[in-house]
């Protein structure tokens, strides 16, 4: 059972190196902004207020509703910064060529 | 008794039982296998995850509950959109593990994988007790929205007659649930969808004009509940109850079992991480229903002559259903209507789904029926989703509904005590066992403890720290206990050298799947 574990961790371990080379490593960074939301939204001091208003709609709402919008850019980003996506065939075959 | 919007309902909602059991037919599967049956054979794109998870995580409960709040204690029901703000990008970020290791080793639920991460008998079933037990009540909640909306159209009686419709709703979810599983709610959630968003469009612009227009109705709002009231000297007040209540509950959200089902039914990690950018588009949805409330307060339909026997049996609960019916002609009403009942549908038959596959899971085939078939083992997941269903309908319909109200206020903090096993479990072999359940113990007593010192009417408990008060959210608070303790206990079995469990998964089974 050891053995047979041991045997995947090794294995699993070349196949991450073949696979991911240098250049396709992604940026770890990008993750810390998925924090931002946090801190916009959780920090109720700075947004519990009436004014400045938009059309008649208090600070409170339409800032939260901002962040909805926010969020979800934020998000977003960060999937197509730092996500690893194994490298299309074609360009691998390009190279060779 | 309202004839047209009866119509409108009994035909929309005819539509929907015939798409249940259609969808048996769908990307058709064996049924006898619990990944079929339960997680759709784990190949639902980013398209139908998102409806799938839409209709599961906002429930028909939510959008009554969530602007029944703003309407009767005002701006702190808007707690709503932050929690469901910051709930995805967690969600980003730890659920694609989930999603990989339970792929790669056939795990059904939470319990599954925390049994073979850290091998553990008694601490995966505290993890699928506890999932259980936070969503029965759960269960019962969506049959309030389905309750409410009937009783808008006029249908009352006495005694069984007027529980007769809810029954026969049940019934039917019950039946297409057996046939078809997790697809059943996965087609569903796309017309639940059409429907809500055709209703909360068409209301955010229409009854805006009747009451001339959004600045009218912020005004028409007393100050007290338009925004958070400012905190009393010494106290933290209205703010910490507020983040806490949309940290914690955020934290809670998808450790519940209807959330891991949904999760585990994606065809990819990539659709779960696609969902975390698209599922706020439901977030900006629910807000705009929670404005609702506001709108109800402005139309003053709590002094309705019409409407007051209803508010005095459903309270707040039914600022929703008077609004529409103030505002809007009988077949809209009719429309609208079926959208919250069919928006009840969803989730129930998911919680179901989920409950039934832990009970299976990590019950029945654990202690009751080890060696049993593949075929025996989706045959009682079925048996189970339908005694849990009317487990919940024996709930509302025998017991006053103040305890499902108070039982799920409970869920929240009881499900949130699985986080330290389930989400850091995901990222670290390092706790102990014994200690994780020694945790868990810890935190299920003084989260309860906490609500029961406050007489179960709500989860905000206020902490003393030296002199200053901080009313925070039971569930995170008893999280913090439970964090404690399992880190301190598993640094004391370390130095005691306790054997630790044998960890089935390696770290390559947590990322990316394609490797």
């Amino acid at each position: 059972m050891a053995i047979e574990k041991l045997r995947r961790t090794i294995d699993s371990q070349e196949k991450i190196n073949s696979v991911m080379s240098h250049d396709h490593k992604p940026t770890q960074w990008w993750l810390i902004l998925l924090l931002v939301p946090f801190i916009g939204v959780l920090w109720v001091p700075f947004f519990n207020r009436v004014d400045p208003q938009i059309g008649g709609i208090p600070f409170f709402f339409w800032y939260q509703f901002l962040w909805v919008v926010i969020s979800a850019f934020v998000t977003a980003l960060v999937y197509f910064k730092a996500t690893p996506r194994p490298k299309p065939v074609w360009q691998e075959q390009a190279r060779r060529e | 008794m309202n004839w047209i919007a009866f119509t409108v309902f009994i035909a929309l909602f005819a539509l929907v039982t015939v798409l249940g059991f259609i969808a048996s037919h769908w990307r058709r599967g064996d049924l006898d296998l619990i990944d079929e049956w339960g997680l759709a054979g784990r190949r639902l794109g980013t398209f139908i995850t998102w409806f799938l998870l839409g209709g599961d995580l906002y429930t028909a409960y939510t959008f009554v509950a969530v602007p029944a709040l703003v309407f009767g204690a005002g701006a702190i029901g808007f707690f709503a959109l932050p929690y469901t703000i910051i709930v995805y990008p967690f969600v980003f970020v730890v659920f694609p593990r989930l999603w990989s290791v339970a792929q790669k080793h056939g795990y059904v639920t939470a319990s599954d994988f925390v049994r073979g991460r850290f091998d553990s008998q008694p601490l995966a079933l505290a993890v699928a007790v506890t999932g259980i037990f936070a969503t029965m009540p759960y269960i019962a909640l969506q049959l309030v929205g389905i309750q409410v909306v009937l009783a808008g159209m006029g249908i009352s009686g006495t005694g069984f007659v007027s529980d007769l419709p809810l029954v026969i709703a049940f019934v039917i979810l019950a039946a297409f649930t057996y046939t078809s599983g997790l697809r059943a709610p996965a087609v569903i959630a796309v017309v639940k969808d059409l429907l809500i968003y055709a209703t909360v469009l068409t209301a955010i612009v229409v009854i805006p004009i009747e009451l001339g227009g959004y600045g009218k109705i912020f005004a028409s709002v007393p100050a007290g509940k338009l925004i958070l009231p400012e905190p009393p000297g010494g106290s933290f007040g209205s703010y910490s109850a507020y983040a806490t209540l949309a940290l914690g509950s955020a934290f809670a959200l998808f450790l519940y079992p209807h959330s891991v089902t949904g999760v585990l039914s994606a065809s990819s990690r990539r659709a779960i991480m696609r969902n975390s950018a698209l599922l706020p588009a439901y977030t900006f949805l629910l807000g705009l229903i929670a404005l609702l409330g506001y709108m109800a307060i402005a139309a003053h339909v709590g002094d309705m002559p019409a409407f007051a026997s209803y508010f005095k049996q459903y309270g707040p609960n039914f600022a929703v259903p008077a609004l529409f019916l103030a505002t809007f002609p009988s077949w809209f009403v009719g429309f609208a209507f079926a959208a919250i009942a069919i928006g009840a549908l969803v989730p129930a038959a998911i919680m179901s789904i989920a409950t039934a596959n832990l009970y299976t899971r990590n019950i029945h085939r654990v202690y009751f029926q080890p060696n049993c078939t593949k075929a025996q083992e989706s045959k009682i997941a079925k048996l189970a989703s339908l005694v849990v269903k009317f487990g919940a309908l024996a709930f509302i319909l025998f017991l006053p509904q103040k305890y499902a109200i108070q039982l799920q206020l409970l869920g929240g903090v009881w499900i949130i005590q699985t986080l330290p096993a389930v989400v850091l479990g995901l990222y670290t072999g390092w706790l102990h066992r014994h200690a994780l359940l020694i945790g868990w113990a810890a935190g299920i007593v003084a989260g309860t403890a906490m609500v029961a010192s406050l007489g179960f009417s709500t989860s905000v408990y206020p902490l003393h720290i030296g002199g200053l008060t901080i009313p925070c959210y039971a569930a995170l608070s008893s999280l913090v206990i439970n964090l404690v303790i399992t880190v301190a206990f598993t640094w004391l079995f370390n130095v005691a050298r306790a054997k630790p469990g044998r960890d089935a998964t390696i770290e390559i089974d947590y990322q990316e799947a394609v490797l």
